[in-house]
């Protein structure tokens, strides 16, 4: 009797043994896997930017008549001047992955203050090249360079007259 | 009495030189402060290369077509400057791609003071530091210079060395730091 019971409860234990916490032994587990997205990718703004510019070359003409009055032994002035230009126009281009603002000076040399210059465009803003092609013409903009005042005669060899400054900012 | 007379006269003669030439010293020091011209950018370019710029990797670019008797330049540049009081030096990113056709001199500008400038960077060439200009660092204290300050870039035609009509100037911002 007592190897019977001894038997019997053996046989329980081992049974027990295979019992699971959820019922069957076929269902299947499945645990929750979650992700995020992170963006710690840095962008730093960097500037590329391509000037061109022609030769600059300017002339001063005064032309006309100078008309000797014998009365007064004073010439009567008959004449007119005019600026014209050779190559004068400025190009920039902007490869920035930002947008630019492009602004245009002239400074007068120091010995040149009767010369003056300005700018068809004195300012024009480009956008960012990001997601547009280096060739893309909304890119690119001119402005030309134009001189005002007299030059005095002894000028004769072309000269430095003044400097023209391009600067580049943020937009 | 006659050496009291003498002495008198000598003492009267020193006083007038010593005079003299406190007059001269201040007027120089006058002519100094207000008169004198600033000393400015020369029209040639500088004989020295840069020696702290470096050759840039992996630039293959093709010359930009200058238009006859003109230039044409490149910049690239990040516009963050820091500037290190305790060394002396200012600490950024600037670069004269090869396609430029010009040498280049870079400045920096605070406020109109030049505080630091490079020798001649070829096209090709990249810098990343410059020293302070002597006495730069007396001009600046610590903290961020956003407004009226600039890369300055000087461009020279290579064969003749003459400096170019067109100046261009770069906003950038600077921080000032010990």
């Amino acid at each position: 009797m007592k190897k019977l019971l001894a038997l019997a409860l053996t046989l329980s234990m081992s049974t027990t043994a295979f019992a699971g916490t959820t019922g069957s032994d076929n269902d299947p587990q499945t645990i929750d896997v979650k992700a995020q997205y992170s963006n710690t990718v840095e962008t730093p703004v960097v500037y590329n930017v391509d000037i061109k510019w022609g030769s600059m070359n300017f002339t001063y003409t005064v032309s006309g008549k100078k008309i000797w009055n014998s009365n007064t032994h004073q010439y009567t002035n008959n004449t007119s001047d005019n600026w014209s230009a050779n190559d004068n126009v400025i190009t920039v281009t902007n490869h920035s992955n930002t947008a630019i603002k492009t602004n245009f000076t002239y400074t007068k040399g120091s010995s040149y203050e009767s010369v003056s210059g300005s700018f068809s465009k004195s300012s024009f803003t480009l956008p960012t090249a990001e997601g547009k092609t280096t060739d893309n013409s909304l890119l690119t903009e001119t402005t030309a360079l134009t001189l005002s005042g007299t030059l005095d005669e002894t000028v004769t060899n072309l000269t430095k007259v003044g400097t023209v400054t391009v600067k580049i900012s943020k937009e | 009495m006659n050496n009291t007379k003498q002495e008198s006269g000598n003492k009267k003669k020193l006083i007038l030189i010593l005079s003299i030439g406190i007059v001269i010293c201040i007027a120089i020091t006058i002519w100094a402060l207000f008169f004198r011209e600033p000393a400015s950018t020369p029209d040639y370019a500088p004989e020295k290369i840069e020696p702290n710029a470096q050759v840039i990797d992996t630039d293959d670019s093709s010359k930009l077509e200058a238009p006859s008797g003109g230039g044409a330049i490149s910049l690239q540049y990040e516009d963050q400057v820091t500037i290190d009081l305790s060394d002396k030096k200012a600490y950024f990113n600037y670069s004269n791609p090869s396609k430029s056709t010009q040498n280049i001199v870079l400045e920096i500008e605070i406020q109109g003071q030049t505080i630091a400038r490079s020798a001649l960077i070829k096209p090709g060439y990249q810098i990343t530091e410059l020293p302070l200009l002597e006495g730069a660092d007396a001009l600046l204290s610590e903290g961020i210079y956003n407004e009226n300050a600039a890369f300055k870039i000087l461009s020279y035609d290579p064969d003749s060395g003459e400096r170019a009509m067109v100046d261009t100037k770069a906003e950038i911002t600077v921080t000032v730091q010990n």
